[in-house]
């Protein structure tokens, strides 16, 4: 569908992109996700047309449109800023990029009121801009940039001007529509959230270089560089004896660790190599699981703070050897454990089976 | 506080000095020997030479203002949107006007246009474009302030990735956006066509009757008509900023009248 390759871009001594490559599969919904100056912005600046690239090809479908204009490219693009024309109502908008392809008065009304029953906002059509709220002026850029049935939709942050609950239910009506359409859709965006769970694959820039592409599990799970890691969620640095590898039914080489007396097993990301008879990886926060005091094979270990995040609840737990590791919990739990109260502690690797879990506890329960 | 109450009388002081030399001639000019009278406007009006340059000047101001319009909009447009190297020397060329006296400018044009192919001294020809010279400065700090302040590269980029042409975009979305700029740009300008004296005088050599030319030949033969038609300008002047004001004003109520509207269908509903 879309199809990037060896895409770099540079103003003056900056090189705002640096080789960028991605595949697109029609109907996909992909996510740039990185950190401010990125580069995310002119990636998609390019594939809009409205930026030419230093050096790469882009091509939709096996059209190659490096060199198009943008008029040419008819590709769906919705800004940060909604970008509404300020002197056009809704309706006015929405038809806009239809009376351009000079389509007739029947048609772009059918078009414009289905779209804007699709948005939720026929009872708005006649509003200007400034009139509609932020999230009613966002639906109105979705559907203006959708009106033409794009092949392609590009979203520039489409809902980070929008507060939290606003945000939240955009991102649902976003992600209906984009299934509805069935619209290929490349998105901008530096909250993680967002992309974790609106996209099939994100692609994580770091200095206008993809870090790694993968779908949210494998970013957020398999992070294959330090960037990522660090980047996305939260993580524990711990350093594990390697007791076993062994082969899961897919073929992926899964190690049996031993960490603190606490066996448990961890499927090998690809980029990290034991050393020796240690390894050293990442968990997440919400890897680890509590256990009365001195249950199954656990850690005996301490609380020592607790962080209130609503649903979920941080606790800053106090190992044997006296370092610390960050737990989350659902909060609905919490209650039972106090600050200073005594836990054991598990890891469980959520990409594996549930067999293989329990063949790691088994191992901790019979040491030999 | 205290230096609110200084700046307050400065301000009042400043409007004074403003405003008695104008009051002055308005009585001057309704003044005989302490009487009221018409009769200077009466006379004024009357005068067909005083009609014709009255038509003269709102004629040629009126070309300045398109012709600004035209010429000097889409440069200003495009460099502010594609290249800030155009812009740069479109700003310097501006400011040369301002150091660039009238009589010099006048005299260069006589000189260069009293022969054939460009014999145009002694006709108004060359006047708009004088002044949408000494205009530019004043149009094209108005448009770009506009452009400044309405994101105008953004719905260009906006309409081109919905499929518009460059320009139904100029047309549609550029045009109504930096409307405000052009207007109150157009004003400047118009109103340096009404009031300029110097290069009218050179190039035309007296043949082209303008305001400011009746007027101060009128002023030499009679004080009393010269200052009613001073009054005469000043009202032109408040009819037009008046005019413009009242533009913007119509079109927030308008939106405005839009808003109420809804609001009440969904209370209706
Ligand atoms: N027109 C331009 N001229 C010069 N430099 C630019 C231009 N556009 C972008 N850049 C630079 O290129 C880099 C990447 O910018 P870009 O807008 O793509 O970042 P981004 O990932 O979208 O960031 P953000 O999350 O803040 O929007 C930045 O350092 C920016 O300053
Ligand atoms: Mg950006």
């Amino acid at each position: 569908m879309l199809t990037i390759h060896q895409l770099n871009k540079r103003f003056d001594h900056l090189q705002a992109v640096k080789d960028f490559n991605l595949v697109m599969q029609p109907g996909e919904f992909v996510t740039l996700l990185g950190p401010s100056g990125s580069g995310k912005t002119t990636v998609l600046r390019m594939v809009a047309g409205l930026e030419s690239p230093t050096s790469g090809s882009i091509h939709l479908g096996d059209v190659d449109v490096t060199h198009l204009t943008p008029q040419k490219r008819n590709i769906g693009l919705v800004f940060q800023s909604y970008a509404l024309f300020p002197n056009m109502s809704a309706y006015e908008n929405i038809a806009f990029p239809l009376h351009v392809r000079k389509q007739d008065k029947h048609t772009i009304q059918k078009r414009v009121n289905e779209l804007l029953a699709l948005i939720g906002l026929t009872n708005r059509k006649d509003h200007l801009p400034h009139q509609l709220s932020g999230g009613e002026r966002q639906r109105v850029a979705l559907a203006r940039a959708l009106s033409f049935h794009p092949p392609l939709l590009l979203l520039d942050e489409p809902l980070s001007a929008l507060d939290a609950k606003v945000r939240q239910s955009l991102r649902i009506t976003l992600k209906e529509i984009q299934r509805t359409l069935g619209v290929t859709t490349l998105m901008v965006t530096h909250d993680q959230e967002e992309a974790l769970e609106l996209s099939d694959r994100i692609v994580v820039m770091a200095k206008g270089a993809v870090e790694q592409v993968g779908t949210a599990m494998d970013i957020y799970y398999a992070p294959q560089t330090a960037f990522t890691e660090g980047f996305i969620g939260e993580t524990n640095p711990i350093t594990a004896e390697v007791l076993d590898v062994i082969a899961s039914p897919i073929g992926e080489k899964i190690y049996n660790l031993r960490w603190h007396h606490h066996v448990f097993s961890w499927l090998a990301d690809r980029h990290i190599e034991p050393q020796g008879t240690s390894i050293t990886i990442g968990i997440r926060p919400e890897s680890f699981h509590f256990l009365p005091v001195g249950g199954h094979g656990s850690i005996e270990a301490t609380i020592v703070d607790k962080l209130f995040f609503g649903s979920v609840t941080r606790f800053i737990v106090k190992l044997p050897d006296h370092t610390t590791v960050k737990v989350d919990a659902m909060s609905a739990i919490s209650q039972q454990y106090p600050i200073g109260a005594k836990v054991g502690l598990l890891i469980t690797d959520p990409r594996l089976p549930i067999g293989f879990v329990d063949e790691a506890v088994t191992m901790t329960a019979n040491p030999s | 506080m205290r230096r609110k109450w200084i700046s307050k009388i400065v301000i009042f002081f400043f409007i004074l000095q403003m405003v008695i030399p104008v009051i002055g001639l308005m009585i001057f000019s309704i003044d005989n020997e302490g009487l009221f009278t018409l009769s200077s406007y009466q006379t004024l009006f009357t005068d067909p030479s005083f009609l014709s340059s009255l038509m003269n000047s709102l004629g040629i101001s009126l070309v300045s203002v398109v012709l600004t319009i035209l010429l000097v909009t889409p440069p200003i447009w495009y460099g502010y949107l594609y290249s800030p190297r155009i812009l740069r020397v479109l700003e310097a060329m501006s400011f040369i006007t301002f150091v660039l006296p009238g009589v010099v400018l006048g005299l260069a044009y006589v000189q260069f246009f009293s022969n054939p192919p460009f014999a145009l001294a002694g006709t108004p020809t060359l006047l708009p474009f004088a002044f949408t010279l000494f205009g530019m400065p004043y149009y094209m700090q108005s448009v770009l302030n506009r452009l400044r302040h309405s994101e105008a590269k953004l719905y260009h980029d906006v309409a081109r990735s919905l499929g518009s042409s460059n320009l139904r975009s100029l047309l549609r979305v550029q045009v109504p956006l930096l409307a405000p700029g052009i207007l109150i740009g157009s004003i400047l300008v118009f109103s340096i066509g009404m009031g300029e004296f110097t290069i009218t005088q050179l190039t035309t050599g007296g043949s082209f009757m303008t305001l400011p030319i009746y007027l101060q030949v009128d002023f030499q033969n009679n004080p009393l008509a010269g200052a009613a038609m001073a009054v005469i300008a000043l009202l032109i002047a408040i009819v037009l900023v008046s005019l413009t004001l009242g533009t913007f004003r119509r079109r927030k109520k308008r939106r405005e009248a839009i808003h109420v509207n809804h609001s009440s269908v969904e209370q209706a509903v």
